[in-house]
């Protein structure tokens, strides 16, 4: 069995056991005494949480997290045991383990994976976003009347727009999350240009239509421009 | 000549508030009859076609949505009124009427200032469908939308407006008791609500929307009939309907809360690296200037957020009374991060499947400013108030923001037009609370029972009691936060927000996230676009619309 689905397994059981035992949780006057304890084990819990999802390959500093996680679980779960008198929170606080000992494990899995498919399936914005330019310059140059543009303004939306937004999760994969924003920002307005320039066609105000098509066309090239700029050998 | 493009003209302004004034007083009346809200964009959406192009015969489809915008950012403030403000007034509180006013006014201009720098991350990165937002720009954009898409709004209008008629003359049940013809006990609460709107909004959203239903699987068909077998609810006798009820009050619905607040606090250390990526962009995109200003600077942005915290300390200073200095600010410090939360958790509910959780959210408002102020109920109904005005805006925003960006409108005059009125809502509602309380009076047993405001005072008695449910808001919080660590966006709280709310519709909403699984799988999502979006459209206008015409009628009939 792959680490994925070891961690989809002991997150679902986990985060079932939780769940279930967090129905009958004691009110907090039960737990106010023993607080201390609680901080204690929620400590370990994120030190665990947070070393274990480098386990495979950490430094020494977060194989040091976990050493230091584990004992302060131990520590602090044996002292919840014997201080309160409800089994219900041991059972809470071992469902919250195993979820995140199973959320670490995920995390892990899947950024293995996002690192494999980042190399196997690069997407190039730069032809997409060509394209687009080349549609709005059809429209600009072509001059075919009203309704043929709002046609092909329609066409842009859903042939060309659509699809590149729909492979907006894959770019943030790409190109890392400062750059993603700073490209599909640009992108996301050139987008709204075009609606604005559908909806002034619609209005009969051919003017604003074409002024919103050029800008719409700036705003593409700066998201061209801004991803050649951090990437220029992908430029291909 | 070149004329310019119609956007934010005298014509749409003025109708905005307008209208605005006139539903807020109307939805006020309605909510302390009814027991639940209205929103106004869709009729100001309509209302705006008839005027600006019907009768001035030159408007245009972003005037139309500025006219939107400033209606629904007036109206938005009647539903935070109306389920806090009534409670000091039920409790025989004694308040100054200036600073509620300018707590609610602190809560509105908070409310917007706060989600805008998020418009950016929630609409153009993420891309989250706002239902209620798509369809008011499905009906902006009907008339150049060609036929097809016409016919395929008209025909989800009338499906919608023919089930709700249905269901008010008593021809059809409100829900399919699916759990009654399965012979499942009562207490899993397995029925589908029927409600088009409902599904509509699951037709939207789709797949990203299923968490939500899976929240609701989780809390009525696992943890529901555990607690039952498992005896930690007490059965002793009670009707099947009262133990659902025990259930789903002491035991589900705090879960939900507090998984809704852990999934949002962890979903914004998650997101944290994207947001400031986003906010980064508005600020380059402020300092280069290039393409002019499209979003309200960021700098405005702090001054709101500071402009309106001195208000609401004012407010809480000089209205409540037996509160220090130390207190007052404690309160206003915490207030304005909460309002700052919610108005996350609040974007990101509506964003994926057009609930708002406000009651939820003002409870523990409520709760905090309890505990903070020593169970000084005034203090805290005065941020709970804010803090409910502030939510609706929040949401009221990002929707209006997301039309905007379907019809192509500015997000800068939206912003600017919303900030501009927002003192207009908290006016109007709490004028026309008082002017109701002290003319015909409201309240259990009269003709405007308020029972939204009648439950928040039952809370408030039991947490001054010391009965509020903190353990379930804690274990809830870790569980929500947990799911959020997950890598799928946004867990936490919508399954959060599928506990919280009643599984009739979470299920309906379910349906309608699978059958668009189902026809993407089978088409394509450019047929989920042409076809299916205007038709989800209609059921949400359709459904809104003829609640709203329906409850005019019954106000009208019981005068």
């Amino acid at each position: 069995m792959n680490r994925e689905k070891i961690g989809w397994a002991l997150f679902l059981i986990g985060f079932l056991i939780a769940c279930i035992f967090a129905l009958s949780i004691p009110g907090i006057e039960t737990i106010h005494p023993v607080n201390s304890y609680f901080a204690v084990l929620l400590t370990g819990e994120l030190l665990l949480l947070f070393g274990f999802k480098k386990i495979w390959a950490g430094t020494l500093i977060d194989k040091l997290k976990i050493v230091i996680g584990i004992i302060l679980l131990l520590f602090s779960g044996l002292k919840l045991i014997m201080a309160i008198d409800s089994l219900v929170f041991l059972w809470f606080f071992l469902g919250i383990t195993l979820a995140g000992m199973g959320a670490a494990l995920l995390g892990n899995a899947q950024s293995q994976q996002k690192a494999e498919r980042k190399e196997k399936h690069f997407i190039n914005p730069f032809e997409r976003l060509k394209e687009i330019i080349k549609e709005i310059d059809k429209i600009t140059l072509e001059q075919k009347g009203e309704s043929a543009n709002k046609k092909a303004l329609e066409n842009i939306k859903m042939n060309f727009l659509m699809p590149f937004a729909e492979n907006r999760h894959h770019f943030a994969l790409q190109y890392g999350v400062d750059l993603f924003a700073e490209f599909f920002s640009f992108f996301s307005t050139g987008e709204r240009y075009i609606n604005r320039a559908w909806s002034s066609l619609v209005d009969n105000a051919a003017d604003e239509s074409a002024h919103s098509l050029s800008k719409a066309k700036e705003y593409f090239e700066r998201a061209y421009k801004a991803l050649q700029e951090e990437y220029p050998r992908k430029n291909i | 000549m070149k004329s310019k493009y119609r956007e934010v003209t005298p014509a749409a302004v003025i109708l905005g508030i307008f209208q605005g004034i006139i539903m807020t007083a109307a939805f006020v009346y309605a909510g302390l009859k009814l027991g639940f809200s209205l929103g106004g964009s869709t009729i100001a959406a309509i209302m705006g076609f008839a005027v600006l192009k019907g009768l001035l015969g030159k408007g245009s489809i972003v005037e139309n949505n500025i006219n939107q915008t400033i209606a629904s950012g007036i109206n938005t403030t009647g539903a935070g009124v109306i389920f806090t403000l009534p409670v000091l007034l039920l409790m025989g509180k004694q308040f100054k009427i200036m600073p509620m006013i300018l707590a609610a006014f602190a809560g509105s201009i908070m409310g917007i200032v706060v989600i805008i720098p998020l418009r950016k991350q929630m609409i153009d990165l993420e891309r989250l469908r706002f239902p209620s937002g798509t369809a008011v720009a499905a009906i902006l954009t009907s008339p150049g939308a060609g036929i097809t898409r016409a016919l395929l709004l008209i025909i989800g209008f009338i499906f919608s407006m023919s089930a709700v008629m249905s269901i008010k003359m008593g021809l059809i049940a409100k829900e399919v008791p699916l759990g009654i013809w399965l012979g499942l006990p009562v207490y899993t609460q397995t029925a589908i609500a029927i409600s088009l709107m409902n599904i509509g909004a699951g037709l939207l959203t789709g797949k990203n929307g299923l968490p939500f239903a899976l929240g609701g699987c989780l809390a009525y068909w696992i943890m529901a009939p555990t607690a039952v077998m498992t005896g930690w609810i007490s059965q002793n006798g009670l009707p099947a309907t009262e133990l659902t009820e025990a259930i789903y009050m002491t035991m589900i619905r705090p879960l939900g809360i507090g998984m809704l607040i852990g999934g949002a606090i962890m979903g914004v250390i998650k997101a944290f690296p994207l947001v400031k990526a986003a906010i980064k962009t508005i600020q380059n995109a402020a300092r280069s200037g290039f393409g002019g200003q499209e979003e309200l600077h960021i700098q405005y942005i702090y001054l709101g957020i500071g402009v309106s915290f001195i208000i609401l300390l004012v407010s809480i200073l000089w209205g409540a009374k037996g509160i220090s200095l130390p207190i007052a600010f404690l309160l206003s410090v915490i207030g304005t991060f909460w309002i700052g939360l919610a108005g996350l958790i609040v974007a990101e509910c509506t964003g994926i499947t057009d609930i708002s959780p406000l009651s939820g959210l003002a409870l523990i408002a409520v709760t905090l400013m309890l505990a903070l102020s020593h169970n000084n109920i005034t203090a805290s109904v005065f941020i709970g108030l804010a803090v409910c005005v502030a939510i609706g805006q929040c949401a009221d925003m990002m929707q209006d923001l997301k039309t905007g960006f379907l019809v192509g409108g500015k997000p800068i005059y939206q912003q600017i037009a919303q900030i501009c009125v927002a003192w207009i809502g908290p006016l109007v509602s709490i004028g026309v609370v008082l002017l109701l309380w002290k003319g015909i009076g409201f309240g259990p047993g009269t003709d405007l029972p308020a029972p939204q405001a009648a439950a928040l005072q039952a809370m408030i008695e039991g947490i001054v009691g010391g009965k509020a449910p903190l353990h379930h808001y804690l274990s809830g919080s870790i569980l929500g936060g947990l799911l959020s660590t997950l890598p799928l966006g946004g867990l936490g709280v919508l399954v959060g927000l599928g506990m919280y709310l009643p599984f009739s519709i979470t299920l309906g909403y379910g349906l309608g996230c699978v059958i668009n699984m189902g026809i993407e799988k089978l088409t394509s999502s450019r047929f989920i676009e042409k076809y299916i979006v205007p038709l989800a459209a209609g059921f949400i206008v359709g459904e809104a619309l003829t609640e709203l015409i329906y409850s005019v009628i019954h106000i009208l009939g019981s005068i």
